[in-house]
């Protein structure tokens, strides 16, 4: 258990809406969530981004207090997340909840926010899902797509401050998707919080405004979108025809992490591969076949995640 | 509170107008009832009531069990955990389910004794208005253990199994629990238990009403003993599902 949970925090910075502190989930012998340790400030759009099975899931499930946590501390709004589920302060959209059959979309919505203190107003919450049309119609004859808008319509009507989302387009086309994020960035314009999770990185390229890597339940990278991706940069690599090229030399050029030899071409792994480009030309102004590698974010995220959870 | 409310006027909505619920819950204990008198005529005058009394109890079963596989569905297809995200209280899910089989097992049983009344021609039958009233108001109230054991089911036994566990349940209770056939009918070991079902003591409750006795202790002591054991248990299985 860690003690500081209550220590001030700097004027600068709000206080934080939700916070982990070295939480540890494990179900038998799989650690979902390993020693996690984050904090969301008010008015973020955080992505959890990680492949499949990086406790995504289980992070969102211990921040909504539906599973606790076998170590470290949990908190939600400055007390435990049941609490402020309770109080109305979180809406959450989780990943494949079903809908009871034979309830209508307007009865649903209806009741979620006949459950929080101060809910936005029906026709609102229809019309940002775009689901005036269907107010009517009962569960079970929603397509998909439907489906899935209704769900985030139930996360929405009761107005929380901080809204939770598990994988929410994981069923959707491209079109879709992009219409869901423009109705959830019409709920956050007013300052609201979202974390939601994701295994697409365009997507958390995209939204976000801030990214937090995990994968094996332990968090990997945590940054703006550029940030994330300059922290994989190490990554990136610079390749040059050895052709008799000191390779201790190379080494010691700026930003390199790492070289290596393979078929008469030598890789340079490097943080910076613009540092390592000019040094590079500035001292073998010859080199020849010259190719310069860079990390995007799908590399970034391909990189920071085999290289730790990568094991089995 | 509004809440709770609100969601039990949701669960109740969502059920009642399910037309193969209704047909199942109200409509075939009646039929059962109506095919018997036609094919079997007039009930053994052994048992006070008639056959009113085991077929309303089998409508009391029908309704009381159903908390079972809505629950079990609902906990499968992630919609008590979608609940349990929003701040209506987990324990207010489960007690709407408890009174909305109520409100389906109170028609049941009112139907098949309207219907006995109508068109039953035997001395079973004959029971005046306030015997009515009181035969369908008691073995109402003697259903709660009923839709405990339902609940329990649904909070234990997830998605399909919870359909499973229910019918198995309705079996049980339908062929041993003295609605099927009385328990006097019975090997010792069979009747023994057969009288400790609750849907025995709904039975008991139906007949000593018709035969204008005072409630048997035996049956009270049964029904409160499953009402509390089951409620118990169905308390303890709600922590768990609770807190996975």
């Amino acid at each position: 258990m860690n003690t500081d949970i209550d220590r001030p925090t700097s004027p600068t910075m709000p206080a934080a809406i939700a916070t982990l502190d070295g939480v540890t989930r494990r179900y038998g012998h799989l650690t979902a969530v390993d020693s996690l340790s984050l904090q969301i400030q008010p008015g973020q759009t955080v992505a959890l981004l990680g492949p499949n099975g990086a406790g995504k899931t289980t992070t969102v499930e211990l921040l909504l207090g539906l599973t606790n946590p076998d170590a470290g501390v949990v908190r939600l709004f400055g007390g435990p997340p049941a609490d402020a589920v309770a109080t109305g302060r979180v809406g959450a959209m989780l990943q494949d909840a079903g809908l009871p059959q034979g309830a209508r979309v307007a009865e649903l919505v209806g009741l979620v926010r006949s459950l929080y203190p101060d809910p936005l107003p029906l026709q609102d919450t229809l019309r940002l899902t775009d689901l005036e049309p269907l107010a009517q119609r009962q569960v079970q004859r929603l397509s998909g797509g439907q489906r899935q808008r209704v769900r985030l319509a139930l996360a929405v009507a009761g107005n929380p401050e901080l809204l939770v989302l598990d994988e929410p387009t994981a069923a959707l086309d491209v079109d879709a998707r992009r219409s869901f994020w423009e109705r959830v960035r019409g709920y956050v314009a007013g300052g609201r919080t979202v974390l939601f999770a994701t295994h697409r990185l365009e997507e958390a390229d995209a939204v976000a405004d801030r990214v937090v890597v995990i994968a094996g339940g332990r968090l990997l990278a945590d940054g703006t979108p550029d940030q994330v991706k300059a922290q994989a940069a190490g990554r990136s690599t610079v390749s040059v025809a050895a052709d008799g090229l000191p390779r201790e030399a190379l080494e010691r050029l700026p930003a390199v992490v790492a070289v290596e030899e393979d078929r008469r071409r030598l890789t340079l792994s490097t943080s910076d591969p613009d540092a390592t480009v000019r040094a590079l030309l500035q001292q073998a102004p010859n080199v020849q076949g010259l190719e310069v590698r860079r990390a995007g974010m799908e590399q970034a995220f391909l990189q920071l995640t085999h290289q730790e959870g990568g094991t089995p | 509170m509004t809440g709770s409310l609100a969601y039990l006027w949701l669960e109740a909505k969502r059920q009642w107008r399910n037309r193969e619920i209704l047909l199942f819950r109200l409509g075939l204990p009646t039929a059962i009832y109506l095919i018997l008198n036609a094919t079997q005529g007039d009930s053994p005058p052994a048992n006070p009531g008639g056959r009113v009394v085991p077929i309303a109890a089998l409508a009391a079963v029908i309704s009381g069990l159903a908390a079972g596989p809505s629950l079990g569905d609902e906990r499968a297809n992630g919609w008590l955990r979608q609940l349990r995200t929003t701040p209506l209280r987990p324990r207010a899910a489960v007690a709407a389910k408890i009174v909305v089989a109520m409100s389906f097992a109170l028609p049941a049983i009112a139907l098949v004794a309207a219907v006995a009344g109508l068109f039953g021609d035997n001395e079973g039958t004959a029971l005046g208005w306030t015997q009515w009233l009181r035969l369908v108001g008691l073995m109402w109230l003697a259903t709660t253990p009923i839709t405990a054991v339902g609940t329990l089911i649904g909070l234990t036994v997830g998605g399909e199994a919870a359909q499973g566990a229910t019918t198995l349940a309705f079996v049980v209770l339908w062929l041993g629990g003295g609605i099927f056939t009385s328990p006097d009918n019975l090997p010792d070991t069979l009747a023994a238990i057969s009288r400790a079902l609750p849907s025995y003591g709904v039975v008991q409750v139906g007949e000593s009403v018709a035969a204008g006795d005072a409630l048997p202790a035996s049956a009270l002591v049964v029904l409160a003993a499953w009402t509390v054991g089951a409620g118990a248990l169905a308390a303890l299985a709600w922590r768990r599902v609770v807190t996975r």
